[in-house]
């Protein structure tokens, strides 16, 4: 019996080591980046503390260098942070979804539109309401958008895979359609994009002063609230419960009497308002209108950001603002040694691919072991 | 006599997780007969021929084909030495026609580019002579299983094998079919192949087969000549003479009829049905055993039983509700528990922890779940009691349970399931691969159930478990029941016959 305990003590504590996994392939990822660094001819050491910290030479800014600097990568780890968090749910339920993108920018229009079309007398009291209706309109638009192809799934057996990837072609194409019909001969020809008139007053929030007129904008605490409320969901509650327990296995979970296709949709649907979320953030605490390329491809980013936190919500967001930091700290390289962008993009390709890598060979492995749906 | 092809000497196998699969087991095979290798589930029939075909390693023994000694690492080296064998699961490329399959592994070439027409032309040659005919061109997905079961023929004769060995090879095929299987082994036979076919099925051994291996518990028992024996000796063999001893049986007050099953009809995956037609009833304060080798149904009752398969046709009554394709979920609440066969595959979620599994199938009801909510302190403190009580060795309720023994799982699911206090409670292979104390544990778990006045129907293939423990008892073969009784009721000769596809009254008759 002590024999029998002592090993399964052992196995345990195996699993802990998850975590000390994740580390170690951060480190590999650094190491693989320095390596391609030192064969273009940069210092790695040199390179590393100018994507994070800044150039003092140059006076390029890194990622955590300055609160200028800070306040841009915090803004991209909430994007990040929301869809990789909209990755993670529907990803744990077994779902492999790539329609976080589309969702998003439905999310987006829907908020626009409560945005645009509602315009009320400001005060904090109308625009608290407004703000939180155009979140709402986000939320129910998003989910909509990502229930569409889990009722596929469900009903018809349609493989996520391809009814979301072709979701998000008719979300994004049709909005920009709609904005250059419907707004673009209000708005004007804009450099910088196909974009609406902006939002009422009443629905825009604006961002909080921070020193050296750097601002923080609104989506950071809104993610990491509702990172809480994921985490919350995911293990406190029966629905949670149930999304984990049919990704891990659908079998002993419809056996436990759960409705497996239910359970599938609900992940979706849930998967699909944080992708609303993310794209109200933009609408109302950014640009204060629709931008039909306002996403440099945050839902595709979202699912290797989930990937690193894996699974997990606190993991995610963790995991969002390691690869904002990342991605800022990419761009100061240009400016501070004169790195071709290029080069700058394949070492933050390089690093994240590293990182991603074991939860991604979990994925697979899980996946060919195969999710099927009883009708 | 005829000279030997395949000599196995004093083969032991112990699988890693400590199940002791053969035990000194010798097995000879003569140049151009058919020889059948009979036995129970868990005989080691199966062990014994991968083994053979060199998918796995014996732990001792040695192996002589055609008297030079061989040690074989993978299938490639049987077949080599002109091994092969088809398995209960054929191993086709569904989206492959025929003769892309039969190429698979060894497709000729030239200078890169496929060329199945050499391979095309041999195959026709090969269908000539033995009247396996296939369509070669059509994909694997759009044949019936008959068929593909020809194509895993004709790929071993493709690679010039010489000995086929085929695992139940009629598990899966309609009665037409099979006679069509042995038609063209026995043409295999002329030609000069040798084969072996591995079955529990009594007259099937004895219709086709020259001589016959029996085993028994990773023993064999002995190699007879089919010609000289009847299916008595046979199950006699198959099953043991050991007396079957009734221990701890209480004669329990029965009560009221809790289960009804009517006319029960059920498809299996292939589409076919596998649960044809069964009726039976158990009532309060009874185990009601069914017996019968794997793969007969039993799989398909159960799931229906439980929700998790459609019935077909028929009806289920549980305290005089009709309860027929509803869902797990009504089931359940009504008061149903079922072991499942499967413990990492439908019991437990590996990866979840104890306390998690523990709530399985009650996560929705109070006390476990507060509106949307889960009580996670209740859940802990209901998973630390099962512990308790249930003495499953665990370093604390937190621990994802695929870090537990097979033993400690399966008390696991045991304590979850008992402690519902279900009015029925559903036992599938309750036991099996589990070392004697966890044994102990689940059959006093069902006895307790039993004195308490609940209704246990279990299903097994461990005979001398279904004999033991049940009030009352069916012996089931391919859907059906062979016979309905009480144990004492049967000798154990009779239910070897039935296991092996004879009816109860033929059996009887057979007998007086």
């Amino acid at each position: 019996m002590r024999l029998s305990q002592a090993i399964h003590k052992l196995r345990y504590l195996a699993s802990l080591s998850r975590i000390a996994q994740s580390l170690l392939a951060i480190v590999m990822g650094f190491l693989a980046g320095g390596i391609m660094l030192w064969a273009s001819g940069y210092n790695p050491l040199k390179s590393y503390e100018i994507m994070f910290i800044g150039d003092p030479e140059s006076g390029v800014q890194g990622a955590f260098g300055g609160y200028l600097a800070l306040s841009n990568t915090l803004r991209e780890a909430a994007f990040l942070t929301l869809t990789g968090l909209a990755v993670a749910v529907s990803f744990l339920a077994g779902m492999f979804n790539i329609g976080v993108e589309g969702a998003m920018y439905i999310g987006a229009f829907a908020a626009f539109l409560v945005g645009y079309f509602i315009s009320l007398p400001l005060n904090p009291f109308t625009n608290l309401f407004h703000v939180c209706l155009a979140l709402l309109g986000s939320i129910v638009a998003g989910a909509f958008w990502s229930y569409i192809p889990a009722v596929m799934k469900v009903k018809r057996g349609a493989h996520e895979v391809v009814t979301t990837i072709m979701l998000n072609y008719v979300a994004i194409l049709t909005t920009k359609m709609i904005v250059l019909r419907a707004f673009l001969p209000k708005t004007g020809i804009v450099p910088g994009g196909i974009l609406t008139p902006p939002i009422s007053l009443s629905a825009r929030v604006a961002p909080i002063p921070l020193p050296s007129r750097a601002e923080l904008t609104l989506g950071f605490p809104l993610a990491i609230v509702v990172t809480l409320i994921t985490y919350f969901l995911l293990k406190a509650t029966t629905l949670g419960y149930e999304i984990r327990a049919v990704g891990l296995n659908p079998r002993a979970a419809e056996y436990g009497g759960v409705n497996v296709g239910k359970a599938l949709i609900y992940s979706m649907v849930l998967s699909g308002a944080i992708s609303g979320i993310a794209g109200a953030c933009d609408v109302l605490f950014v640009e204060y209108r629709f931008n039909s390329l306002f996403s440099p491809g945050y839902g595709f980013d979202g699912i290797a950001v989930a990937l690193i936190g894996r699974l997990d919500p606190i993991g995610t967001a963790l995991a969002a603002l390691f690869i904002a930091a990342i991605h800022m700290g990419a761009r100061s390289l240009q400016p501070a040694l004169g790195m071709p962008k290029e080069l700058a993009m394949a070492i933050e390709g390089l690093i994240i691919i590293f990182t991603a890598l074991p939860e991604a060979l979990n994925m697979l492995i899980s996946k060919f072991k195969g999710v099927k749906v009883r009708k | 006599m005829r000279d030997v092809i395949v000599l196995m000497k004093d083969i032991h196998k112990v699988y890693p997780d400590g199940v002791y699969a053969l035990r000194g087991v010798d097995f000879e095979l003569r140049n151009g007969e058919i020889h059948g290798l009979l036995g129970e589930n868990g005989a080691g029939k199966t062990t014994l021929m991968r083994i053979l075909y060199g998918q796995i390693k014996p732990t001792s023994g040695e192996i002589f084909i055609k008297g030079n000694k061989v040690r074989f690492n993978r299938p490639r080296d049987a077949i080599k030495y002109g091994i092969g064998m088809v398995f209960q699961h054929f191993a086709l490329v569904h989206a492959f026609n025929a003769l892309e399959n039969i190429a698979l592994g060894m497709e000729p070439s030239k200078g890169g580019l496929l060329n199945l027409k050499e391979v095309e032309d041999r195959v026709r040659e090969l269908m000539e002579r033995t009247g396996l005919k296939v369509d070669l061109k059509v994909p694997i997905s759009r044949l019936s299983v008959g068929m593909r079961q020809r194509v895993e023929i004709l790929k071993l004769l493709y690679r010039k094998v010489d000995v086929l060995i085929l695992d139940e090879p009629t598990s899966v095929l309609s009665p037409i079919e099979v006679k069509e299987l042995f038609r063209t082994l026995s043409k295999l036979r002329e030609k000069g192949k040798t084969i072996v076919l591995v079955t529990h099925k009594l007259r099937e051994a004895l219709s086709i087969c020259d001589r016959i291996t029996v085993l028994r518990r990773g023993k064999k028992v002995a190699t007879v000549k089919a010609r000289e024996v009847g299916p008595e000796d046979l199950a006699k063999m198959m099953v043991g003479r050991e007396v079957l001893f009734r221990v701890g049986k209480l004669k329990g007050r029965t009560g009221k009829e809790v289960l009804k099953v009517s006319n029960l009809w059920v498809k299996g995956d292939l589409g076919t049905y596998a649960v044809k037609g069964l009726s039976f009833t158990v009532r309060g304060g009874e185990i009601f055993g069914i017996a019968g080798v794997e793969g007969n149904g039993q799989s398909e009752l159960v799931e229906a039983l439980f929700g998790l398969r459609k019935v077909e046709r028929g009806s289920i009554t549980f305290k005089g509700e009709d309860i027929t394709n509803l869902s797990v979920k009504e089931i359940r609440d009504r008061g149903i528990s079922l072991i499942p066969e499967d413990r990492l595959g439908r019991g437990l979620i590996a990866d979840f922890t104890l306390t998690e599994n523990a709530i399985l199938g009650m996560h929705y009801k109070p006390p476990f779940s507060k509106g949307f909510r889960l009580n996670l302190e209740e859940s802990k403190s209901f998973a630390r009691d099962l512990i308790r009580k249930y003495e499953i060795t665990a370093l604390s309720e937190d621990v994802p349970v695929k870090f537990l023994s097979g033993g400690n799982q399966q008390r696991l699911i045991v304590a979850r399931e008992l402690s519902r206090g279900p009015t029925l409670l559903i036992a599938f292979q309750p036991t099996m691969g589990l070392d004697v104390s966890a044994t102990e544990f689940v059959r006093n778990g069902l006895l307790r159930m039993k004195s308490e006045g609940r209704a246990v129907l279990l299903i097994s293939s461990d005979l001398e478990e279904v004999v033991q423990l049940s009030d009352r008892m069916a012996v089931m073969y391919e859907g059906k029941f062979m016979g309905l009784g009480r144990p004492e009721e049967f000798s154990t000769e009779e239910i070897g016959l039935m296991m092996g596809g004879l009816e109860l009254h033929e059996v009887k008759s057979g007998n007086s």
